[in-house]
């Protein structure tokens, strides 16, 4: 594969008279980097990754590819490999063919044609399948050799335009590890657009979330589900609970609010509050757990059971309280008994296991 | 519709030209309608086939009107065209519905010798009502045309012969020609110096070399309304063609195509009876009546038929002579078609012509 | 099993209807071309001895050949035009195809006799513009027969196209560029592959159209373009050569469906009138 490249945008937007598909859009992809843009439809991933790809013309910014501007350039001068949402192989080509378009169009010598087809069929293990046509291939066998076809002349970099959603799903789950395993195998940087986010969880090294054509959050899915910066963040990723209050008094690491009733105790990294001022604070349901009354956790709120469901490892518990119905998933195996509803209980959490966020 | 037009199926069009055709085709249905009911009484209902149009209310006056009053019988016009296909059709399945139809010689040379149609009856049928040599044994003259020569003043500034035809030096330009051998033949070998009285037998193989070799000059009609609109448009200097288009361009470009009878070849159109005909011998009844000179007149007033018969020279008004095909003064100038030839050798004859046509 | 029994019982008026209103008729036609004027193969002798029907043969092989070449040409630039054009241009171009099929076929061979004719509308702007001395002999030729059909065949050399092009994948043309393929190569490798199907129907269907036409070399070729539909409706309602005229176009018949099986080896003929 061909030296790896640095990709960056720079307030890349594209305008549709005056609606704003993709805002001002600035980020930096490393090499060799595995970039998930994940949003909701209507978001701009699409059209981002259209613009980088070639098919869009932004309306403004520029788009560097090793610091080179190529935002002017057509698709097939980018040298960009794309696989599409339906793979959008030539149904009049075998499969062999297929492969071989990229580097036929390249007017590649037909020997070194062979060579390299034969080579990517066997990188996707496909070798046996290359006189097919590609209505007679399977969902999983059409995707791999979009892949090989997207690979097969060495570009720069590969664009994946949510090549899984014609799967099934648990073909899909299959195909999320294939393709992870693939990344690493060559080692190309892959930008990928999903609005899945258990995929773009699972899958990526990096995280790109939009919405309404805006940058909102890039970091690991990590950093993502544990310190979204937003409500929209933390509420697309995973689910959770937010308490809305007002600072009461400060310290070094964290604050002490207000929300009804009751006082909250929050510590964490990020930028301290001034006594008075609203705040948002999310809280994963996963990080809620039942306690008993008197408990010498630092948070304390009693409730009442309001409905529940029962997910194998996990109960769900929807719960009553002072401050709001909360949503907290208990492991089975920390709850002695099936809930019953209407029962109380008490639920207490860590300081440090909630996050403020920015109300958006 | 666009095809190898019969006289009868063109000049049951020229009127509807003019005036709206649409009435003429209106009563033709309506009178067809009625032809089934009547038939049981005596004498038997006899339905003349002619191809629609003016010809319909024109037949109906001259020929409808003065049979039903003069024999009590009932005569309905049917136009929906007696073409030679339709005839056979219609003997070969054994069902016969017309009893007399608008023909030709095209008529008696295809269907004649094929065993197709009635022999004239006629002990009931007069032979002195028609001109000499126009009463045969498939047929009887009906009315008279004639293919006559047309010239546009504009290229060709005095009267041309015949021979002037086949000039290109003298007079450039294309000439027109009927896309069938019926009097092409004719006019062909007239122009090559055969005398017009001695026509027959047609020298087939001599025709058709002088007509070959100016092809490449030559348009072919197939429809009188085409004939009309190539000379009229300036697409041809010479054309030959039908009395009756003539007669119209003539009057239309207010006489910068002109046309005259010398040299023309008169031509009768002629009743025929398919085999089988339903009002058996009431059909030979009902052909003499049509015989009668009035009627004859009437319809060379309404369509510019020459009458058949003779003896209604004298009745022809004076402003409608010299464009009657039949008139004594016209008939002297013109060549006689032989239908006795026509009966044997038309067939072949013909497609020889059409297939010079299309090599 | 049962399904299938009750299936072919649902089928089968249509069937017979068929067989009564086309089959039979065609039969009889059959029939007459090896009875008529005498029992035996003599009409079908005449395809071989036959000068004159040789060559009203090739001439309308001919004149149909350059008329389907012309109007594929043409019809395509249109279909593709139209397939990449937005909707409300499209709906008037549209129309625009559409259109001349509502008018009779005679109407618009007149039309073109007043366009072409030699003191037409075409050698007139010609001569005014002092382009030509002599008027063209755009008329009353094969030129003017060809010019004609095309114009009445585009229509249906267009629907097929425009209805294959537009079933081809936007995602496929723009899978093609972003795998290196410039505009063109993205066209003959890919575009024109794809709407191959559309191009063999079109031709099919306007060639199979343009063998039995009639009017327009009629009107058009002067008289002398006589092609085969003509020759044949002479020998039936003049000649009364119907041993001929049936031999012909028995002949037409088995050219058509030979044409037909040929390509139904090539492609797949439901993808073409749409049955699939």
């Amino acid at each position: 594969m061909a030296g790896l490249q640095e990709l960056s945008l720079d307030g890349l937007s594209k305008h549709y008279g005056t609606v704003a598909a993709l805002d001002g859009v600035s980020l930096s992809i490393a090499r060799g980097e595995f970039l998930t843009l994940l949003g909701p439809s209507g978001s701009g991933k699409t059209t981002m990754l259209m613009a980088i790809a070639g098919f869009v013309t932004p309306t403004g910014g520029r788009i560097l590819l090793n610091g080179q501007p190529i935002q002017h350039l057509p698709p097939d001068k980018r040298n960009f490999g794309m696989v599409f949402q339906g793979y959008a192989l030539f149904p009049h080509l075998t499969v062999a063919r297929n492969i071989a378009f990229p580097l036929e169009v390249r007017g590649m010598p037909k020997s070194e044609i062979d060579r390299k087809v034969g080579d990517a069929l066997g990188l996707v293990q496909l070798g046996a399948l290359a006189d097919r046509l590609p209505r007679q291939l399977s969902g999983g066998q059409q995707q791999r050799v979009a892949l090989a076809r997207a690979l097969v002349f060495s570009p720069h970099l590969l664009l994946l335009d949510e090549p899984l959603s014609a799967l099934d799903r648990k073909l899909r789950a299959d195909m999320q590890i294939e393709l992870k395993a693939f990344h690493r195998k060559v080692g190309l940087t892959f930008v990928y657009v999903t609005h899945d986010q258990d995929e773009a969880l699972s899958m990526s090294d990096r995280v790109a979330i939009l919405r309404d054509g805006r940058l909102l959050q890039l970091g690991t899915p990590s950093e993502l589900y544990e310190r979204p910066a937003t409500r929209f963040v933390a509420e697309f990723l995973g689910r959770s609970n937010f308490l809305a209050g007002k600072v009461e008094q400060t310290s070094a690491d964290g604050f002490v609010f207000r929300c009804g009733s009751e006082l909250f105790v929050q510590l964490g990294p990020e930028r301290k509050p001034d006594v008075g001022t609203a705040v948002l604070v999310a809280l994963r349901p996963e990080r809620i757990r039942p306690v008993e009354p008197g408990s010498q956790l630092v948070n304390i709120l009693d409730g009442t059971i309001a409905e529940f469901s029962y997910l194998g490892t996990a109960f769900h518990l929807l719960v009553d309280t002072a401050v709001g119905r909360l949503a907290v998933t208990v492991p089975t195996w920390r709850h002695g008994a099936p809930p019953v509803i209407g029962s109380k209980i008490t639920l207490g959490w860590d300081a440090d296991a909630s996050i403020r966020v920015e109300q958006d | 519709m666009i095809k190898l037009q019969t006289f009868a199926e063109d000049f049951a069009e020229i009127r509807a030209l003019g005036r709206r055709g649409v009435l003429g085709g209106a009563a033709a249905l309506g009178l067809a309608g009625a032809s089934g009911a009547a038939r049981a009484q005596a004498p038997k209902e006899v339905v003349l086939c002619n191809f629609g149009g003016d010809a319909v209310k024109a037949m109906t006056e001259a020929f409808v009107v003065p049979y039903e009053k003069k024999t009590g019988g009932k005569m309905v016009i049917d136009g929906s065209g007696p073409s030679n296909g339709k005839i056979k059709t219609m003997v070969m399945a054994k069902n016969v519905t017309w009893d007399v139809a608008d023909s030709g010689l095209g008529g008696t040379g295809e269907l004649g010798p094929a065993g197709l149609l009635e022999e004239i009856d006629y002990s009931v049928v007069d032979k002195n009502k028609v001109l000499s040599g126009f009463a045969y044994k498939y047929g009887v003259c009906n009315y008279m045309f004639s293919t006559v020569m047309a010239w546009d003043t504009a290229k060709v500034k005095e009267k041309p012969t015949l021979a002037d035809f086949f000039d290109f030096k003298k007079y450039p330009g294309k000439r027109l020609m009927r896309k069938d051998s019926q009097a092409m033949y004719e006019l062909a070998l007239m122009a090559d110096g055969v005398p017009k009285d001695q026509l027959y037998p047609l020298d087939v193989p001599r025709a058709l070399k002088k007509i070959a070799a100016i092809k490449k000059d030559l348009l072919f009609w197939g429809t009188g309304a085409e004939s009309q609109s190539m000379l009229r448009d300036g697409e041809v200097v010479m054309g030959w063609l039908w009395n009756t288009r003539a007669t119209l361009l003539q009057r239309d470009t207010k006489g910068k195509v002109t046309f005259s009878f010398d040299g023309g070849l008169l031509q009768p159109g002629l009743w025929v009876v398919p085999k089988g005909n339903p009002a058996g011998k009431q059909v030979w009844v009902a052909i003499a009546s049509m015989q009668e000179p009035e009627g004859q007149v009437k319809l060379l007033a309404a369509l510019g038929n020459g009458p058949a018969n003779p003896a209604a020279a004298p009745l022809v008004p004076a402003e409608l002579k010299p464009l009657d095909p039949a008139s004594p003064d016209n008939v002297k100038v013109q060549a006689k078609i032989d239908g006795e030839w026509y009966e044997k050798n038309y067939a072949r004859t013909r497609q020889e012509f059409l297939d010079m046509i299309a090599s | 099993m049962n399904d299938r029994r009750s299936a072919w019982l649902l089928i089968a008026p249509a069937l017979l209807l068929v067989g009564v209103v086309y089959f039979l008729p065609l039969a009889r036609v059959l029939a007459i071309s090896v009875m008529e004027p005498e029992p035996g193969l003599g009409n079908y002798a005449l395809l071989f001895t036959s000068a004159p029907i040789q060559r009203v043969l090739l001439t309308t092989l001919r004149i149909c050949v350059f008329t389907t070449s012309i109007t594929l040409v043409l019809a395509y630039v249109v279909a593709y035009v139209l397939t990449h054009a937005r909707p409300t241009a499209q709906r008037l171009m549209m129309l625009g195809v559409l259109l001349p099929l509502w008018m009779s076929v005679l109407v618009r061979a007149f039309a073109w006799v007043t366009l072409l004719r030699r003191q037409g509308l075409v050698n007139n702007a010609l001569i005014g513009m002092g382009a030509i001395d002599e008027p063209l002999a755009l008329m009353w030729n094969e030129i003017g027969v060809t010019i004609g059909m095309v114009h009445y065949m585009l229509p249906l050399g267009i629907l097929p196209l425009w209805a294959a092009m537009r079933d081809i994948d936007g995602r496929v043309l723009a899978a093609s560029r972003g795998l290196g393929a410039s505009a063109t190569q993205t066209f003959v490798r890919v575009f024109l592959p794809l709407s191959l199907p559309g191009v063999i129907g079109a031709g099919l269907l306007v060639f199979i159209f343009s063998l039995g036409f009639f009017i327009t070399p009629a009107i058009l070729g002067g008289g002398k373009t006589i092609m085969v539909a003509e020759y044949i409706n002479v020998q039936i309602h003049e000649s009364l050569r119907w041993g001929v005229g049936t031999m012909i176009a028995s002949t037409l018949v088995a050219t058509i469906f030979a044409l037909m099986f040929a390509l139904s080896r090539l492609v797949d003929l439901r993808t073409l009138f749409g049955a699939k």
